[in-house]
């Protein structure tokens, strides 16, 4: 069944300049309730962590090339105020690194009955953090910023 | 059938009926521009994807229900599972879709894609995603046969 998707890919080029270079960085997906963030754009497949975290890995040699983080309206606001004394590009890779730990600690409670299986994760949400500090950002695309639907 | 696009959504005609037990009436689905213009900033690979998820949507393998845990504000949607025909990249070439993968496209309950992308197929439940025979769905409600 074919589909024609030239207009849409021409609406994208138009609002977003998508002919040009790719920049690392993310956007808040109000759809889905979730960042989605990239640091280089590779071929990669999903790999699920829990219903929270999925990585991005490049299909070439697994490297973290990015996550999708959900839940991102249940954060507590004092994610969204870490960092104001920081650099605009400062507080973006804050708020992303704060937003991934904080979903850890949301999610994996020490006293909780998911202590063992936090612990097992705990590698895995910081491979989702240590993957935002290489990229460089800019203001208009802060998570909390959320894009009119 | 085929696509439509305006300001506000992009129309995909022909998609699996996740409400009908054999997927018809087909109905549609709608991408939002803004969030595919926000993807083609970061990832091309994903955005040129876009058209094996439509593939996907239109003639999946597997339909699962409930896309988050209990507790999750999003309790409904759908994960659409299949095996496009190509593997799209970046510079928009193609390659065979890869062997032990599956393409899975998240949908919200009014039917906008808003994810999508390869992974690994589960060893259960063929063309479907890791760890959806192990309970990472509500239930599934397609399996083509």
């Amino acid at each position: 069944m074919a589909t024609n998707l030239d207009d849409l890919f021409a609406m994208a080029e138009s609002e977003a300049g998508a002919s040009g270079e790719r920049e690392a960085g993310g956007y808040y997906n109000p759809e889905g309730d979730c960042i989605q963030f990239y640091n280089v754009d590779v071929p990669y497949r999903r790999d699920r962590v829990d219903e929270l975290l999925t990585l991005y890995k490049a299909l070439d040699d697994g490297r973290v090339i990015g996550f999708q983080l959900k839940g991102i309206s249940q954060l507590p606001p004092e994610v969204e105020a870490i960092g104001v004394d920081h650099t605009p590009d400062e507080v973006m890779a804050i708020g992303l690194v704060s937003a991934v730990m904080f979903t850890f600690a949301s999610r994996y409670p020490t006293k909780a009955v998911h202590v063992e299986r936090g612990h097992a994760t705990l590698g895995r949400y910081m491979e989702a953090a240590r993957v935002v500090p290489q990229a460089s950002f800019t203001r208009d695309r802060v998570p909390f910023e959320h894009e009119p639907v | 059938m085929g696509s439509r696009a305006t300001k506000n959504h992009h129309e995909i005609d022909g998609v699996f009926n996740p409400r009908s037990a054999d997927g018809k009436p087909p109905v549609v689905a709608r991408v939002v521009p803004a969030r595919f213009a926000s993807l083609c900033k970061h990832s091309m690979f994903a955005a040129h994807n876009l058209r094996g998820a439509v593939e996907v949507l239109q003639d999946p393998c597997s339909v699962f229900q409930g896309i988050r845990s209990e507790g999750d504000p999003i309790q409904d949607g759908w994960c659409y599972s299949g095996r496009p025909s190509l593997l799209w990249h970046a510079d928009g070439n193609t390659t065979p879709f890869p062997v032990g993968q599956v393409m899975v496209v998240f949908v919200t309950t009014d039917l906008v894609p808003y994810e999508w992308g390869l992974e690994s197929e589960d060893p259960d439940i063929e063309c479907a995603p890791l760890g959806a025979g192990d309970g990472r769905f509500s239930r599934q409600i397609w399996q083509r046969t």
